[in-house]
């Protein structure tokens, strides 16, 4: 039987999702090595899209929506290419509390958006009613709402299947 | 907000069926009427998708005899099987009609995302009639079609109509358009889709006929495929075979233009000022090993693309940028019209962007007026500019012209043929077309295969549908080996499998540039997707039956075997390279055009014969 710490209630667990990342991102501008990591596991790593170098050809949309859904539909993927203009493609992508404090989470009032063990951020499709309160929340408008549920990265587990075929790599694992 | 013509929802259902949207949509454009029928599953089975369904409802839908500026002519749109299905660089759509500029099929592919939003939506067939009554916008939104007033974007380029309908109908429409080119029915407009082109042969001057600027499709619905798990697999396998090939570190740093040296030098097989030559001497600047580096950005692909060719390409003496430059513009923008500095070719192509031209039509043009005005047939008071060849500015502005029918450019945007029979006075020899198409940049005179394959192509002199270019010049391909680009003989039956490959490659919605590596090896992928695997043979089938069905279209259309002829300029020697001295006779082409026609089984005439036609199970389209 494993040791079972109790629960925080809600204002400290709020306080730890919105305190802790922030002190994590300034500890790692110290250049230290990344043994921070041991001790705040919960921040995953994360995919960060490169604009400059996206081609725009949405081979990861593709198989976002094939490995998850087993069918093509740019509109069920977890991330999604913009066509600004010839020369701007703008992949946008969860960043999973590297470059924001977990809005989603936050906004979620129907307990529908999760950080596990890991630190990914992912959508219990359960509890989802579709009300765009994270989509609306996210500051890198990286969720979506399609037919009354979230979509979102939830880095395939730990293995992010568009990195693979991103044959531009524009997509790369941040840690 | 703009105003409302119409909007309903389209009726009928549509069939589920893995690997398509499932149901076909006719919209009448004249009436507003939608109409959606589903998907015939045998229909799937014998034509696959893209080209195949285009030469089926191009058959059957559109009468050959009619003007192709006239209502009663269709425009249709047809996603590759592929598209939407996860197989890497398959995301290939195609757009139909008859073609104002050949009078015969009409046919365009592009990788825009218009295609994948289209099945998408549920739709494997988008057929377009009629004519609305003013300048207005179709769009799609899965079942709901509305027409909607576009008269605020008269004259608007492609990029600002696409971005003035994005922002009325929300980011994520996909919408393909035409630019000022189609609206006044320049015979070589094309159709426009985030950057990428469809539509050689005025496609794009056949949707300005029917008064609509663009199509906007939102689609949300998934397509399924037969085995996803296999699919999965199939994907990698492509993915990491296509990332291995070579053809994908050079396609990845100079785009398509990369063999333009080899084509020059070790070919002398480049066309240059108009086919005069077959070197271009002043070709340092023009070369991607040159311009690649100093002003591309990044890459540019395809929908599922993942061996982009497309450069992302900033300007420095102009404000602006494209996407591109492909090797058929660096010849017919660049080489034809003797201009050495790429970033007037590059200016030249962005105007044909936004404005919707075809870039190797308006080149022709262009070369064809600087010929002529060099050898005094033009003069300056007619042209307004000194069109001498590698004058950029002229080139510049006589494309301008064409686009917007002023003056001159009226008459240049009827299209090489008809400029040269306008003008008389010997114009006649210098024009160099196929039945009135402009043609690409591969010297025939060097390449008597692709000779051959100018004349046979259904839309007039391309190179896109036989492909046997790469073939031709590398000697061997496919089941083919030890081919001699310089001898005239058996190329009947090289051009004709090349052809049916191609089809395939057409309907599938593959990417031609990705033939090296896949050859006919759908087994695996048709399995994964339809669950009905096709194999070599089989496929070979369907593409002879698509390219005897286009060609019925044809001679439906009044095609003669006589007008299978190549220019003048092909029947004089190439003056000097590595190809000297080489050209096509008429006895020449007498000879592989019998020899195509016995290849195909159809008659001395080009006729195909009622048993051959029994055979490929196609009578029916043939009185």
């Amino acid at each position: 039987m494993p040791l079972e710490l109790p629960y925080p209630p809600i204002f400290i667990r709020n306080e730890i999702r919105r305190g802790l990342p922030r002190i994590i991102q300034f500890i790692r501008h110290i250049p230290q090595p990344k043994y921070y990591k041991l001790f705040f596991h919960f921040i995953a790593m994360y995919v960060k899209a490169i604009p400059e170098k996206c081609c725009g050809c949405v081979m990861c949309e593709v198989v976002c929506s094939m490995k998850h859904w087993n069918v093509v539909n740019s509109y069920r993927s977890g991330i999604r290419v913009e066509k600004k203009n010839v020369i701007e493609d703008v992949p946008f992508v969860c960043s999973h509390g590297h470059l924001c404090n977990f809005e989603c989470i936050d906004a979620c009032k129907f307990d529908a958006m999760k950080k596990n063990d890991a630190g990914i951020v992912y959508v219990d499709y359960e509890n989802c009613t579709g009300c765009r309160a994270c989509e609306r929340a996210c500051p890198l408008h990286a969720v979506w709402i399609h037919e009354k549920k979230a979509y979102k990265c939830d880095l395939c587990g730990g293995d992010p299947e568009c990195v693979k075929f991103c044959s531009q790599d524009a997509l790369v694992v941040e840690v | 907000m703009c105003e409302i013509l119409f909007a309903g929802c389209a009726g009928g259902g549509g069939v589920k069926m893995n690997g398509y949207g499932g149901s076909v949509l006719t919209v009448n454009l004249t009436t507003g009427e939608g109409v959606k029928k589903p998907l015939d599953e045998k229909l799937a089975a014998r034509y696959l998708g893209g080209c195949g369904f285009g030469a089926y409802f191009m058959n059957r839908v559109v009468d050959a005899k009619v003007d192709a500026f006239s209502p009663d002519n269709a425009l249709m749109v047809a996603p590759g099987l592929f598209v939407g299905t996860a197989v890497p660089t398959g995301g290939k759509t195609s757009f139909f009609s008859k073609s104002p500029l050949t009078g015969g099929w009409g046919e365009g592919v592009m990788g825009g995302r218009i295609g994948l939003s289209l099945k998408q939506a549920g739709y494997d067939m988008l057929i377009l009639t009629g004519k609305a009554q003013k300048l207005s916008y179709l769009l799609i939104n899965d079942n709901e079609v509305a027409i909607k007033s576009a008269e605020h974007l008269q004259g608007a380029t492609t990029r600002d109509t696409a971005d003035a309908i994005k922002e009325d109908e929300g980011k994520d429409v996909i919408v393909a358009g035409i630019g000022m080119a189609g609206e006044k029915l320049v015979r070589f407009a094309v159709i426009d889709c985030e950057d990428r082109q469809s539509g050689r042969g005025g496609i794009g001057a056949v949707m300005g006929s029917k008064n609509l600027k663009a199509i906007a499709v939102r689609g949300t619905h998934d397509i399924p495929v037969a085995n996803p798990e296999k699919m999965y697999r199939v994907m990698a396998e492509a993915y990491t075979k296509l990332k291995e090939s070579p053809a994908f570190q050079d396609d990845g740093k100079y785009g398509t233009g990369e063999f333009l040296e080899w084509m020059n030098k070790e070919k002398g097989t480049f066309p240059t000022r108009n086919w005069r030559e077959g070197v271009f001497d002043r070709r340092q600047q023009i070369d991607p090993y040159y311009w690649a580096p100093r002003f591309a950005i990044k890459n540019k692909g395809c929908v599922q693309c993942t061996k982009p060719c497309g450069k992302a390409f900033v300007m420095e003496k102009f404000d602006g940028s494209l996407d591109g430059i492909e090797y058929e513009t660096l010849f017919s923008l660049g080489g034809n019209c003797g201009i050495e500095d790429v970033e007037y070719v590059a200016r030249a192509n962005e105007l044909c962007d936004l404005h919707g031209m075809d870039t190797i039509s308006a080149g022709g043009v262009v070369g064809l007026v600087m010929d002529l005005y060099e050898n005094g047939i033009l003069g300056k008071e007619e042209l307004g500019v000194d069109a001498t060849f590698g004058n950029g500015e002229a080139l510049l502005e006589l494309i301008e012209k064409m686009a917007r029918r002023e003056g001159i450019g009226d008459l240049l945007a009827e299209g090489v043929k008809r400029i040269a029979e306008k003008i008389d006075s010997g114009a006649e020899a210098y024009a160099v077309h196929v039945r009135g198409m402009e043609p690409p940049a591969y010297d025939v005179r060097g390449i008597k295969g692709m000779a051959l394959a100018f004349m046979t192509s259904p839309r007039g002199a391309c190179h896109l549908r036989s492909g046997a270019y790469a073939l031709e010049l590398t000697g061997k391909f496919w089941k083919f080996e030890g081919v001699d680009r310089l001898s005239s003989r058996d190329k009947g039956y090289e051009i004709a499998q090349m052809e049916n490959f191609m089809a395939v490659y057409d309907s599938l919605g593959v990417c031609k540039f990705s033939r090296g590596i896949y050859l006919l090896n759908f087994a695996d992928m048709l399995d994964a997707v339809t669950g009905k695997p096709l194999s070599e043979d089989e496929l070979v089938t369907i593409g002879e039956r698509i390219c005897t069905l286009k060609h019925i279209f044809n001679i439906k259309a009044g095609w003669k075997r006589e007008d299978c002829r190549l220019p003048e300029k092909i029947h004089r020697p190439i003056p000097e390279g590595a190809a000297k001295g080489s050209f096509v006779s008429t006895e020449e082409e007498r000879e592989m055009l019998d020899d195509y026609f016995a290849a195909r089984g159809w008659d001395r005439n080009g006729i195909p014969g009622k048993k051959r036609l029994e055979e490929l199970d196609i009578a029916e389209f043939m009185e």
